[in-house]
């Protein structure tokens, strides 16, 4: 038995084969070789795998932002700031156009030259992203060797390295990796931070590990800061009872993959993901969501240049549609704002955009494009029921004027020989507004969704971004609950359904009260739709 | 042109995020933004010139703002870096 003292810095445990990364992966790129093609080619080069960088770096940030939170997506936005810097740009185009360098040469000297700025700054903590500018270049001459950076691997394994890239950390996940051993690293080290969001033990600054480890079996404590190899039986033992713990509410959620959920006293509701693009509608059906409570439009719209056309539209929703195989979609119509710009909406510079053009009051000043989104929506519900959900609402006359625009659209389409499916519209209810004239809106639409967390803003009059009035953006206060409350019983006395969205919909501590407010379904992150279901399967409501 | 002068709170100063919120800001704006820390002044739309002022916490640096938006990317910024508590 051999025992290494570092720093836990994600607390949990695990048992299993150490194996180390350096001998999983490629060498990087050697960086010596000359030119080979014409250095337009190799600008080329460097442009296609700037591109392919940026694209996976924004989906390591979405990945990286469902299993660690705000802070760990936060570092993906940093390498893309990085990746997307003008003077390391100028100086990698510079090399290769004037010095003949090829493009890998040219991205390991001009980020070399600026490596050193971090090595002369001032404190430990920002000496320390100079390991972020260099796993930023690693994955850069990856990109230009042409060499895809998936690791092959065993599943099962702690691994151990000198250190890892946060990108390393979030493509290991996929792996079932049990824990991570770092030599180096630190608290404060981003991969710290991933490994306490996916829950998975870490252990840094262990000091040098020798390589011929690789293989043996090992324990890594997260909580304790250490790493045994070939611990005793009784180390052993005291770290499976606390895995057990762990695996058992792995399993105890999978038992309920597929069933219902119904609290004790046989309340029924239904539990519904919260999505931004076609990957989360992936991992929505994996994770046993019984259908898209909310599927935040946006994503179409922010990643193009000009207006996507309504095919475009029609083709994701109708691949949201197959995906979904059956289950509900919603989907909420463009909401964007002024501290979202798109380039094909100009929408002017707000003092307070949070009260400003925003949601369906857009869309109003954006006719076409609110009209091209209801006949890609209309067309694509031939393949299977949609509904559709209005946000910012806080007058009849937007309802009203929604229902105009969907109706001309109804018509047109029709009119043109079109097939058309069941396609309901409903509103967000998430202004004080809306809610407080619920009984109205109620006879105009065909479903309500209460998203908690424009309401509590709304209500309370506290931006929810401002940590200083965090004490007052709690989850549900009363007036909030007061206005839910008005919403829910006008829904039932027209008998429409009602939903939440939002982050309150996701907490466990609000579940009886949803429950017994007789609430018909939850959209919440597809991470917690089995969790909510074991907690609601015990509640006596 | 507009300027304001804003002392660093972060107690691990312009270090990758705060740096990031500055740059995210800085290229909202056709204006030109500079920030001067003592002798040494970077252009706030470049992130390795706006780390390598290697400001820490107590610092005060000076923003700057000369260009047709100047007076948003004023306002924007003083929002900005206030609401990260930078």
């Amino acid at each position: 038995m051999i025992k290494f003292y570092g720093v836990g810095v994600s607390p949990s445990v695990a048992y299993g084969k150490l194996k180390f990364f350096d001998l999983l992966t490629n060498e990087p790129c050697s960086s010596s070789e000359a030119a080979s093609g014409s250095q337009i080619s190799e600008l080329e080069k460097y442009r296609s795998a700037k591109k392919q960088l940026e694209l996976e770096l924004g989906e390591l940030e979405r990945m990286a932002y469902d299993s660690g939170g705000a802070e760990a997506a936060d570092i993906f936005s940093f390498y893309r700031l990085m990746l997307d810097d003008d003077d390391l740009e100028l100086s990698v185009c510079d090399r290769i156009s004037n010095v003949g360098m090829s493009a890998e040469v040219a991205v390991s000297a001009a980020i070399g030259e600026l490596s050193d700025i971090f090595k002369s700054l001032p404190n430990e903590y920002m000496r320390e992203r100079e390991a972020d500018l260099l796993a930023l270049r690693d994955r850069l001459l990856k990109k230009l060797g042409g060499h895809g950076a998936k690791i092959e691997l065993d599943s099962h394994v702690i691994i151990a390295a000198v250190d890892l890239t946060p990108a390393d950390t979030v493509e290991l996940q996929g792996h079932g990796i049990l824990g991570f051993a770092l030599e180096k690293g630190s608290g404060n080290s981003h991969t710290a931070i991933l490994a306490r969001g996916m829950g998975i033990p870490a252990v840094c600054q262990l000091g040098e590990l020798p390589r011929e480890l690789d293989g043996k079996t090992a324990l890594i404590d997260g909580e304790r800061g250490c790493l045994i190899i070939e611990p005793s039986c009784e180390l052993i033992d005291d770290a499976k009872r606390r895995q057990a713990v762990q695996s058992e509410i792995r399993l105890r959620n999978e038992a309920l993959r597929g069933k219902p959920t119904v609290s004790k006293n046989g309340k029924k509701i239904k539990l519904l993901a919260n999505v931004g693009d076609l990957n989360d509608v992936k991992r929505a059906v994996e994770s046993d969501a019984e259908g898209v409570g909310l599927l935040r439009s946006e994503f179409l719209y922010l990643e193009h240049e000009n207006v996507p056309s309504e095919d475009e539209q029609l083709d994701i929703y109708r691949k949201t549609i197959a995906m979904l195989n059956g289950r509900e979609l919603i989907i909420r119509t463009l909401d964007i704002g002024a501290d979202k710009e798109l380039p094909y909406m100009k929408l002017s510079e707000e003092r307070n955009p949070a009260l400003g053009l925003r949601g369906i009051r857009a869309s109003m000043a954006y006719p076409d494009i609110f009209t091209s989104q209801m006949r890609a929506i209309l067309r694509a519900s031939a393949y299977g029921d949609v509904g559709i959900m209005l946000p910012m609402v806080s007058t009849e006359d937007e309802v009203e004027w929604a229902i105009t625009v969907l109706d001309e659209a109804k018509a047109q389409l029709l009119f043109d020989g079109a097939h058309i499916g069941r396609v309901s519209l409903g509103i967000m209810i998430e202004t004080p507004s809306a809610a407080l004239i619920s009984d109205k809106l109620a006879k105009r639409s065909d479903f309500f969704s209460i998203g908690t967390n424009d309401l509590t803003q709304y209500t309370i009059a506290a931006d929810r971004e401002n940590g200083a009035l965090s004490n007052l953006n709690t989850s549900l206060p009363e007036s909030v609950k007061k206005l839910i409350e008005m919403t829910v019983s006008n829904a039932k006395m027209h008998g429409i359904p009602v939903s939440v969205c939002g982050e309150a919909a996701g907490e466990a501590e609000n579940a009886p009260y949803f429950l017994s407010l007789g609430i018909d379904k939850l959209s919440i992150s597809p991470l917690r739709i089995l969790d909510l279901r074991h907690t609601i399967s015990e509640l006596n409501v | 042109m507009r300027k304001f002068n804003y002392t660093i709170k972060d107690p691990n100063g312009v270090h990758a995020r705060p740096a990031a919120v500055i740059v995210t800001e800085a290229k909202k704006y056709a204006s030109n933004v500079f920030i001067i820390h003592g002798q040494r002044s970077a252009d706030a739309k470049k992130l390795f010139a706006v780390m390598a002022l290697g400001a820490q916490c107590g610092d005060e640096l000076i923003f700057e703002f000369d260009g047709s938006d100047e007076a948003s990317a004023y306002d924007g910024m003083i929002e900005a870096v206030e609401k990260a508590r930078l």
